[in-house]
């Protein structure tokens, strides 16, 4: 137990590491791509006087590790900074759309693993005469188009034809929550379709290749019926590699969801950050680059510990390596 | 109490028959060796008994019959009832024949879940019992180990103690010592004789090593190519081998005298077995007559020696050894 807690701390530590890392290299790459937000504050017609009023207000005329350590400071404090552009507090501005955004991976990620994982096990008991050619075709199908395709065939079919929703007005939780709700599946949706195909197609081959080792057949030899050698026996094992992957998937959803918002106009992080990267809008950049990081650090962080929860090898080997470092 | 009679499997991906219609009986009480080198069919007469035939793939005929009921064509949920309770099953492989995934304990204890109402705790203690009876040590501790936290041997006790841990009246061990070491190997053997004399659990002791089957069984059943070429009391196939496979098996166990001649051929491979058991002073040293001739001590060596029975697998080596040997062994 005091190894487990030794454990998560390290890995916590691993995880505030590597944002403060990235947090890091974004400030870098700002200094080193070309482009000024005083300039862009102030239009062409400023004056050389104004400009470097406001590069002394706000703080850019230090040098540069100064910056960093004070921006460093503010972070850990909960003051991301003020935007350039808005001139308001970067939290204020991204905060509703973090939730919104969040909110989109979470629910295209439920979508996935609650279809993904028992279709996979369907389709496994499934071998009927036909389930060969059209399983895989659809399997395909479903991994070759991309979100924004399916997102502008969902605004067709269900935003234009069948008034289900209102592409590109998304009317916000706090005005109309059902519509909201419904926009926000819509998209949830075109983010999941080709994981989950992916997930399936996963899940199978490795429910296959578990059901071919012999711990089934000593599982069958104990009296054991199919469905509890399944459920007891192959399902847990052959979760172990699907959850690695769920948790890639987590991290990279966050990422994929720019598109899709940009496609169904949700106002959500992508599109801010796109924007705010046009304008040389550090602070925003700065505190969005670092949200994403930690996004992506901590799924792979909660895969690991959920397979570790499941499978006691890496359990002791992770307990190993804990207790050597 | 398990008799076999006539009985054909061919796999539906090959063109020859993977048990070409063998007979044999099992009495109660006793433990039969089925020795025969891979692919002769012996692990799939072993499954079949097992009721683990996957029969879709491939066709069958003949009986299988326990106590006289039918195993071969018996329907799974028949098949279900007799697995674990009646027939227990332990593989070559420990390790992978254990779930990763769940404790030792849950897994010696799973025919109880599968077969009894017993509480949690009085499986507990059953559990303990049993493991406590393949001598394993510390069960308390054991218990809640999972498989990689073990040997290869404690884990191959503790499959034995999950097969057993209701008594069933027939053990198939398919190859449950090879992959141990020499030491551990003996122990396992040393317990299923044990557990045969206590207990009255007839076996079927599946292995390509006649030395270790010697040191156990009663009575031997040599297949070869699918076919059972051989049947009888261990003692009468070591001393008489009627067909020349069986002289071929037994030549080459390495007796103690020939140790040093001998031990080349287990390790080299097929052909190369095939050439040293040809040769003369290797055929003269393994024929069986010196196995008659050795002392105990000569035949603890041959025995302990669990060397791999590496047999010629070329057609050729058969008739080749053959001629050394029987001059040797008539």
């Amino acid at each position: 137990m005091k190894d487990a807690c030794l454990y998560i701390l390290k890995r916590l530590f691993l995880l505030l590491a590597t944002m403060i890392l990235v947090s890091f290299l974004t400030f870098l790459a700002f200094r080193l791509v070309s482009g000024d937000p005083v300039r862009t504050m102030l239009g062409t017609e400023a004056t050389a006087e104004q400009v470097e009023a406001l590069r002394q207000e706000l703080g850019l005329s230090d040098p540069f590790l100064l910056r960093y350590v004070h921006w460093l400071k503010g972070f850990f404090s909960r003051d991301l900074g003020v935007s350039y552009s808005y001139r308001q507090p970067v939290w204020d501005l991204i905060s509703g759309k973090l939730t919104l955004s969040l909110l989109l991976s979470l629910l295209s990620f439920a979508l996935i693993v609650a279809i993904s994982i028992p279709a996979a096990i369907a389709s496994y008991r499934f071998t009927g005469p036909i389930s060969g050619w059209p399983r895989t075709i659809l399997n395909q199908l479903g991994m070759a188009v991309p979100p924004f395709f399916t997102g502008i065939l969902f605004s067709w079919v269900f935003g234009i034809t069948l008034r289900l929703f209102t592409p590109g007005d998304f009317p916000g939780f706090q005005t109309d929550a059902l519509a909201s709700f419904i926009h926000l599946f819509f998209a949830a949706c075109c983010l999941a379709i080709p994981r989950i195909a992916m997930t399936i197609r996963m899940m199978r081959s490795s429910l296959i290749s578990e059901m071919n080792k012999t711990y089934v057949l000593t599982a069958i030899s104990r009296g054991n019926d199919r469905k509890t050698v399944l459920r007891r026996h192959v399902l847990k094992n052959a979760l172990v590699p699907v959850i690695t992957f769920l948790g890639q998937t987590l991290a990279e959803l966050v990422g994929a969801g720019i598109v899709v918002e940009q496609v169904l106009g949700l106002p959500g992080l992508g599109r801010f950050l796109v924007t705010s990267i046009t304008h040389r809008d550090y602070p925003v950049v700065q505190a969005i680059v670092v949200i994403l990081a930690f996004w992506v650090v901590l799924s792979s962080l909660l895969a690991d510990l959920i397979s570790q929860a499941i499978d006691p090898r890496l359990r002791t080997a992770a307990l190993a390596k804990g207790g050597t470092a | 109490m398990l008799e076999i009679r006539d009985f054909h499997v061919k796999f539906n991906s090959r063109s020859r028959e993977a048990v070409g219609g063998i007979s044999f009986t099992i009495q109660d009480g006793e433990i039969l060796g089925l020795v025969g080198e891979s692919g002769s069919g012996k692990s799939v007469t072993a499954m079949s008994i097992a009721g683990l035939l996957p029969r879709r793939q491939c066709t069958y005929s003949g009986d299988i019959l326990l106590d006289g009921q039918d195993l071969l064509h018996a329907d799974r949920s028949v098949l279900r009832t007799l697995h674990g309770r009646r027939i227990g099953v332990v593989f070559q492989e420990p390790m992978s024949a254990m779930n990763p995934l769940l404790t030792v304990g849950e897994q010696v204890g799973e025919v109880l879940r599968v077969h009894t109402s017993l509480s949690k705790a009085e499986r507990r203690e059953k559990v303990l019992s049993a493991m406590a009876d393949v001598e394993l040590p510390e069960p308390e501790v054991l218990y809640g180990r999972y498989p990689h936290e073990l040997s290869g041997g404690q884990l191959q006790r503790a499959m034995i103690a999950a097969a057993i841990i209701i008594e069933p009246s027939l053990l198939l061990l398919d190859e449950p010592t090879t992959a141990l070491d020499v030491t551990i190997q003996a122990q396992i053997l040393a317990l299923l004789r044990r557990l045969n004399r206590e207990k009255g659990i007839s076996q079927l002791f599946i292995s390509h090593n006649l030395a270790v089957v010697r040191k156990l069984c009663s009575r031997v059943a040599v297949m070869q190519r699918g076919l059972l070429v051989e049947c009888g009391d261990t003692d009468d196939i070591f001393f008489h081998p009627s067909h020349p496979y069986t002289k071929n098996l037994i030549a080459a166990i390495p007796v103690r005298e020939h140790r040093m001649q001998a031990a080349a051929g287990p390790f080299a491979d097929a052909k190369e077995a095939g050439r040293a058991v040809s040769s003369p002073e290797a055929g003269r040293g393994a024929a069986p007559d010196s196995a008659v001739s050795s002392s105990e001590a000569g035949r603890g060596a041959a025995l302990d020696s669990v060397i791999e029975v590496s047999s010629p697998s070329s057609a050729a080596g058969i008739p080749a050894a053959n001629g050394t040997l029987s001059k040797g062994g008539e």
